[in-house]
């Protein structure tokens, strides 16, 4: 109902009913669908298979089945964020793990875990906080984002100032390989070189090497106290001037989030200026004496310290507002911390009125953008004005990647954007791990 | 063609290098026989000792084109065999490419956190060059007074303060690295996030497979505000090893949590690292909490008590700045003082879930004393990072024999318990053969797919890291240097 635009959907191998019937005949009626409206959505497809293998065997076989009837397939988790990357040049299959969702081991005194990749963030880390615990992402999304769907997409939030990516909290992975086959790299304790450490690699590799089945993690004891401080200016520059000294302090904020005014963003704190929000996670102590000294830091501003319940009710909706629906563009750059004052004037002049959040302390910002903004700026101008933004990141050093956009813009512009002198080295890998190009074809980096 | 091309090469690689930078006298190669693993030798066909990033690559494309072996070596302080250039077949002789002369520290950048070095820059020298503003390089192995960071980057190593920290593959930023085939590529970047497959995780910790690192971005640590250490010594070593459990099951994250059993106490006491742990002690641990000192004392007081209840005889937090660094320095020292106690020493890396730690602990001295040896153990106790060691005699066979074979028992024990055969020394040529004990080799083929993006001749550093069916690829048998 809601694709009226499905000629131009990329080609599809197979019907979608044969799929449907030989995955049923395999494995059951419950474990394929056929996927409509914002479900598994993917490009302008109406409809889409979707397997839903039940455990690691299961999903061998899929890819096995996949592999001989020369099925496309596309890896996924809950489904949450399907739309990013470059459109597929061809997909037959959605193959998702959401339903393989059992926690495979835990020993709190370890503070490891191992679960299947279908296992929710949320649900894992509400049930790990029964032992003070938990994995210490919190990446932008779905409530229903599986863990598998955040390492594939290396999904990380405001958290990763203190707490890093992803990649450093994955300790072992088990994948399925496009034929079908099963591989381990890593291991289940805390420490270990032996091998190559392959989970850097399939972390942030959007399912194209091999799709992650399970997966062990070290844990972080949960802190007991947090206090967030919001700290307010009308020019960003002088509120990167605090980031500079608080990074340059004894502090060790858990967040640290730069926010543009805007006029469309409904978050509880006053969005008329420019706002950083740190926030500290710790011993009570310890969080009491940072927001002491981070108010000393920055004693010039006006700010605001919020209540516990404010402060819970400011992460969720800030959370919830980045992936927004409402909003249709949403773009990543990400350059030296130092740079950021520099790349906020970049983007004011480049991309203005788009609404601008940034991991300070990491030289991250993301844009957001709905409709409105696209009608602003005329057809020919978006992906000139896109393509203007990137140069003058990559003349930093940085990155821009373009993780929601409408089709017309990645018809006209590569998502992910120039992979460098490494391209070459990234293609004999996809060859080396995917020589059929059976995993999301055409959606990654260099046309992988 | 064979005999007449070795002077030629070596021409060429003086041409590159300068002419004292290159050594094939068969006297000096003897110092690059082993590294500090010295169960495992393979002597050299030369070594050269490059200035610059594009000697470096101009060597290897060199070497390349003529099919000739190479592995890169920093200060060769590592223990799994991993510096030393092993041949494309038994009795062969390769090229160490000696980084040590590439020590420079090119930038430091306080405002993004980061610093620039060569490959051959001593680990201590960053962190001393940093130290007066604040700063330091977290990864901190034992050797850090003499290993180099591009060691480190290759064996991703590990030191006491990786348990809070993180080991190297957290602390690197960015590589230059020269391929094995010579071209010169980047590997990270500027920005936080990069694009595509994250080469540089892979890349650290390749064990030189990969490429050579000639210039290494780094991320610098804030040095805590606060650090309070404690020693705590227990009669048994059983209740040392549940005191560490039990700090770890609260949550508490030290800064590091070590343990030394009493053999180690005693050869660190008998040494200059002497360093006033009790003698009659079963087992000492070294906690140190770091951090902002609002709550320190507070965390300190928790683990003692924690200590306390698992029967530890005392429980003192070092009371000045010279007393801390006494106390880590009969630690750092630890494998140096065992090394003076018998003529060889072998050195282990084993890791274990930390909860299995007493139960593994004690079968690991029964091991010991079923095979008649000398082992002790200091060890990464809040890891579960095990180093036993074995002080043995390497003239004698049947004690070398005894080694092995304990060795292998010790493996398996901790790979049963679920653990791994290296924590932070790396496999090399040492462990070379206990891949397949955790690793099938489906699994082990897929690693061997990276290492034929990276290394496709197989030429760079062969025969570490991860079994291979054939070490190199059409590797030409005309170079028999050995007989030259």
């Amino acid at each position: 109902m809601e694709n009226p635009q499905s000629e131009t959907a990329p080609a599809r191998g197979s019907s979608l009913d044969k799929i449907i019937h030989r995955l049923r005949e395999m494995f059951g009626e419950d474990r394929a669908v056929i996927a409509s409206g914002s479900d598994f959505r993917i490009d302008d497809e109406r409809q889409r298979a979707v397997a839903f293998p039940h455990n690691i065997e299961e999903l061998s076989e899929t890819m096995k089945l996949a592999d001989a009837e020369r099925w496309r397939v596309i890896p996924a988790g809950a489904g949450t964020w399907l739309e990013m990357g470059n459109r597929p040049t061809r997909f037959d299959l959605i193959v998702s793990t959401a339903k393989m969702n059992r926690l495979l081991e835990y020993e709190p005194a370890d503070l490891t875990a191992t679960v299947e990749a279908g296992v929710p963030l949320l649900a894992f880390n509400r049930m790990a906080a029964e032992h003070r615990q938990f994995i210490p992402l919190d990446p932008f999304g779905d409530k229903r984002s599986t863990i598998g769907g955040v390492i594939a997409t290396a999904s990380s939030g405001p958290m990763r100032c203190a707490y890093g990516a992803p990649r450093d909290w994955l300790i072992g992975a088990t994948v399925v390989h496009a034929d079908g086959h099963v591989t381990k790299a890593g291991g289940k304790v805390v420490k270990n070189v032996a091998g190559y450490d392959l989970c850097k690699l399939y972390a942030g590799s959007f399912g194209t090497l091999a799709v992650i089945a399970e997966m062990s993690f070290k844990l972080r004891a949960l802190p007991p106290c947090e206090k967030t401080i919001v700290f307010y200016s009308f020019n960003a520059e002088s509120l990167c001037s605090l980031v500079a000294r608080i990074t340059d302090s004894d502090l060790q904020p858990a967040a640290m989030e730069l926010i543009a005014p805007s006029d469309e963003a409904p978050l509880p704190i006053e969005t008329d200026k420019f706002a950083l929000a740190i926030r500290f996670l710790n011993e009570p102590e310890a969080v009491d004496s940072q927001a002491a000294e981070a108010l000393k830091l920055g004693s010039e501003f006006r700010r605001a310290i919020l209540s516990v319940a404010d402060a819970t009710g400011f992460w969720q909706a800030y959370h919830e507002n980045e992936t927004s629906p409402h909003t249709e563009f949403i773009f990543r750059l990400s350059a030296l911390p130092a740079d950021l004052n520099a790349l906020i004037g970049d983007i004011s002049r480049t991309l203005p009125r788009s609404n601008l959040r940034a991991h300070a302390a990491n030289g991250v910002v993301r844009l957001h953008a709905g409709l409105a903004w696209l009608d602003d700026l005329k057809t020919k101008e978006r992906p000139r004005r896109l393509a203007e933004m990137r140069r003058l990141v990559q003349s930093r050093g940085g990155q821009m990647v373009i993780l929601r956009a409408p089709d017309e813009i990645k018809n006209q512009l590569d998502v992910w954007g120039d992979a460098g002198q490494t391209e070459s080295l990234m293609r004999a890998l996809k060859d080396k791990f995917d020589p059929q190009a059976t995993l999301n074809p055409g959606r990654f980096v260099a046309g992988i | 063609m064979a005999k007449s091309s070795e002077p030629k090469i070596i021409a060429q690689l003086r041409e590159i290098a300068g002419r004292d930078a290159v050594t094939c006298d068969e006297d000096e190669l003897l110092v690059y026989e082993c590294d500090a693993m010295t169960t495992h030798r393979s002597r050299p066909l030369a070594v050269i000792f490059p200035r610059t990033t594009e000697q470096v690559s101009r060597i290897v494309k060199l070497l390349h084109e003529n099919r000739i072996p190479f592995g890169p070596r920093g200060a060769g302080t590592g223990l799994s065999s991993g510096a030393i250039a092993t041949g494309c077949e038994k009795g062969d002789r390769a090229v160490v490419i000696e980084m040590a002369r590439m020590n420079r520290i090119l930038d430091i950048d306080y405002a993004n956190r980061r610093a620039v070095v060569q490959p051959g820059v001593i680990n201590i020298k960053l962190s001393q060059a940093v130290a007066a503003r604040g700063y330091h390089y977290a990864p901190d192995p034992s050797s850090q007074t003499s290993c180099t960071i591009g060691g480190n980057v290759a064996e991703n190593a590990g030191g006491p303060h990786c348990l809070k920290y993180g080991s190297t593959t957290n602390h690197i930023l960015g590589l230059e690295v020269v391929l094995p085939t010579g071209e010169i590529i980047n590997l990270g970047g500027a920005g936080a996030d990069t694009v595509g497959y994250d080469l540089l995780g892979a890349f650290v910790g390749s064990e030189g497979t990969f490429g050579i690192a000639t210039k290494i971005t780094v991320r610098l640590t804030r040095t805590p505000q606060m650090v309070i250490t404690l020693l705590a010594d227990f009669m048994e070593i059983n209740d040392a090893s549940r005191a560490v459990s039990a700090i770890i099951a609260a949550g508490m994250l030290p800064a590091a949590l070590e343990m030394i059993d009493k053999v180690t106490i005693n050869a660190v006491e008998d040494s200059v690292y002497a360093a006033g742990y009790p003698r009659d002690a079963a087992a000492c641990l070294i906690v140190e909490l770091d951090g902002l000192s609002a709550g320190l004392e507070t965390q300190a007081n928790r683990a003692a008590e924690i200590c306390r209840r698992h029967n530890a005889r005392t429980v003192r937090a070092a009371s000045s700045e010279n007393e801390r660094k006494r106390l880590w320095a009969g630690r750092k020292g630890a494998f140096g003082a065992l090394g003076r106690v018998s003529p060889d020493l072998l050195v282990q890396d084993a890791v274990v879930p930390r909860t299995k730690l007493p139960d593994v602990l004690a079968k690991i001295y029964q091991i010991g004393a079923k095979h008649r040896l000398r082992l002790s153990t200091v060890f990464h106790a809040g890891d579960g990072n095990l180093h036993p060691n074995l002080n043995y005699d390497g003239r004698d066979a049947d004690e070398v024999a005894r080694v092995h074979a304990a060795s292998k028992e010790i493996m398996k024990l901790c790979v049963d318990a679920g653990g791994s055969i290296t924590g932070e020394h790396g496999v090399g040529v040492d462990k070379i053969d206990y891949m397949p004990m955790i690793f099938d080799q489906a699994s082990l083929d897929a690693m061997l797919m990276v290492k034929e993006v990276f290394n496709p001749m197989g030429l760079c550093n062969p025969g570490k890291a991860v079994p291979a069916q054939r070490m190199c690829r059409e590797y030409r048998k005309g170079f028999d240097f050995a007989t030259n």
